[in-house]
């Protein structure tokens, strides 16, 4: 896959916001976030709320600029364009976002909802639209019927598929999902992750999957990157991240989530405590208040560390043969 | 559509208060549209009688000019009903209109425009009706327009405050990341959903300029005689004579704005809550 060129490309991303009366103080929402999304790939990222993902989503669909580095979509640099140039662009990246309730405009039937993006960009003419509308909808699994409805007559996961349709109807180049799933039961947490799951498979659909769940992330990505207070923490394929967690937030994280499994439940986990964030940690590992494993100046080496086949973690530990039991 | 009237209709005629008001309210209008058809004289006809009380012949009576109070008060309620209108129309299309640049376009644009609905909110309104009506020619258009401009900083305001809250919501987004164009935004997503708040704010100022039209033609600074309005019916209420001894020449026209502007608020209260999917029990 590392061969051809990544559909996306996102180099040093930074987001700063200010506050205050003079703009002093300063909160980095995303600090310095690097990687490339190639076609037909799902890149998961993971973290808690706050962690600065659905910032970094809403950089790469440049519905915030970026206060630093760059957001390249297939050799093109997004962030310095005007906002007409970019308005003829952005049919080629198109985002899912969380709340699928306020997504859709309540005054209008998803067959003009889907339609009209379509019809302004010239994505198809006004006679085969209809034709366009039904294979749509049958791509992501509802009747024909329901174009003619409005978006109060859906459930929150019918509605997270006509908002999936309305993202592909453009033909993009790359999907933005942010927290899809992350609002619907979970019977239909696992519905729309299939539907995720098969249209990778059928159409090379590839994507940037934002999610707080490391099994739902595991499920439906090839990589993954997780993500601690505004950096990425690890990166790498999705079951090395998953089976082989490197980093001990990443543990943590895995920790967390509750086990059916009856032998599960007497291992030893990592519990976290206090909360993200508060302290200075710009000049060093932001997880360190919270680390278990810290050692004597460990929160100084930030940089990424190569545990081959792709696998990076932030943490001295992993070299020293993971972290431990 | 067809289940969403129904809908509305039946949250509607849960306020019974308010579906008596619609039918009065009705009835009203209709009176007022068909005043050259059912009204007993013309309105500026003058007949032997002056000043004389309710009779068959005059069921309300003439005035101190020997006119029919009853015909010209179907005449003068469609004066006050036309200038309602007018004024409402105006001033809703005026405050839609400039609520939705400024909610869309903030920065200096909603600065500028607010600072000028502040400007023309903070005016002491009365004065400035009367300054301008004094300066134009009285009539009922120079009412209208001058009602149209008073009205509109409430409608701005109202509608800003949608705008901005609709920005926040990701249909709004979703529109943005689809590179969709401003005209689109503006009027095919944004506006129809400030419709619902915006009719309702609209029949509080339709009551309202039918007050005003009142109080200015009672001052007579309004709408001039001969043309009937129901407030400069009450012009002759000035004096004492007639407030005490010639009630014909001064009820029927305050009770009808009364129940004018009584029906309209109930309508308008009941359309608010009618319209809100949310009180759908």
């Amino acid at each position: 896959m590392a061969e051809s060129a990544p559909v996306i490309s996102v180099e040093q991303l930074a987001m700063t916001y200010r506050d205050g009366l003079t703009g002093r103080r300063r909160t980095r929402a995303v600090d310095g976030v690097s990687f490339q999304i190639y076609e037909g790939e799902t890149f998961g990222v993971v973290g808690e709320s706050g962690c600065g993902k659905s910032t970094l989503a809403r950089m790469l669909m440049l519905l915030e600029r970026p206060t630093e580095g760059s957001v390249t979509l297939n050799g093109q640099r997004l962030d310095t364009l005007s906002g007409r140039e970019l308005a003829a662009l952005r049919p080629k990246f198109q985002m899912v976002f969380q709340d699928s309730g306020s997504s859709l405009n309540p005054r209008k039937r998803v067959y003009d909802i889907i339609t009209e993006p379509m019809l302004y960009h010239h994505v198809c003419e006004r006679s085969e639209a209809a034709q366009r509308v039904k294979a749509l909808l049958g791509l992501v699994g509802l009747p024909e019927g329901v174009a003619d409805r409005y978006p109060h007559e859906f459930s929150g996961g019918q509605r997270q598929r006509v908002c999936l349709a309305r993202a592909l109807s453009l033909d993009p180049d790359i999907v933005i999902l942010d927290e899809p799933v992350s609002a619907l039961d979970v019977s239909v947490q696992a519905q729309i992750l299939n539907l995720l799951r098969d249209l990778k498979e059928t159409r090379r659909m590839t994507s940037l999957f934002v999610a707080h769940g490391l099994a739902a992330v595991h499920y439906v990505s090839d990589r993954i990157a997780v993500m601690y207070l505004g950096r990425i923490v690890e990166t790498g394929s999705a079951d090395d991240v998953f089976h082989r967690p490197a980093h001990p937030y990443t543990r943590a994280l895995l920790d967390a989530s509750p086990s059916a499994d009856y032998a599960e439940r007497g291992r030893k986990r990592i519990v976290l405590a206090g909360e993200a964030g508060g302290e200075d940690w710009s000049n060093g590992c932001a997880f360190c208040t919270r680390c278990p494993f810290r050692t004597e100046g460990c929160e100084r080496d930030l940089s990424m560390k190569a545990l081959g086949g792709g696998h990076f973690s932030a943490c001295t530990r992993a070299l020293n043969g993971g972290t431990g039991a | 559509m067809q289940s969403n009237l129904r809908h509305i209709a039946r949250r509607f005629l849960r306020h019974r208060a308010a579906a008596v008001c619609l039918v009065i309210l009705t009835v009203l209008i209709l009176a007022a549209l068909l005043a050259p058809w059912i009204s007993p004289y013309g309105p500026t006809k003058v007949t032997k009688d002056f000043s004389k009380g309710p009779s068959a012949e005059h069921l309300l009576g003439t005035d101190q000019s020997g006119r029919d109070v009853l015909s010209r008060l179907l005449y003068a309620m469609r004066t006050s009903l036309t200038v309602g209108l007018m004024a409402t129309l105006i001033s809703t299309a005026v405050g839609v209109l400039l609520g939705l640049l400024s909610g869309y376009f903030s920065g200096w644009v909603d600065r500028c425009i607010m600072a000028f609905t502040d400007m023309v909110m903070s005016f002491p309104y009365i004065l400035l009706v009367l300054v301008a009506a004094a300066i134009f020619e009285p009539g009922m258009w120079s009412i209208i327009l001058i009602l149209g401009f008073v009205d509109w900083p409430g409608v701005a305001r109202l509608v800003r405050g949608n705008v901005l809250s609709l920005r926040e919501t990701n249909f709004f987004k979703a529109d943005i990341a689809a590179g969709m164009p401003r005209r689109y935004i503006l009027f095919s997503e944004i506006l129809p959903n400030t419709i619902a708040p915006v009719l309702v704010y609209a029949t509080s100022v339709f009551a309202i300029s039918i007050l005003d039209e009142a109080a200015l033609s009672f001052l007579g600074m309004g709408v001039l005689p001969p043309t009937p309005s129901l407030g400069n019916m009450l012009n002759g209420a000035q004096s004492i004579t007639i407030l005490t001894s010639k009630p014909w020449l001064w009820v029927p026209a305050g009770s009808l704005i009364i129940l004018l502007v009584v029906c309209i608020n109930f309508v308008g209260d009941a359309l608010r809550d009618a319209l809100d999917p949310r009180n759908d029990r």
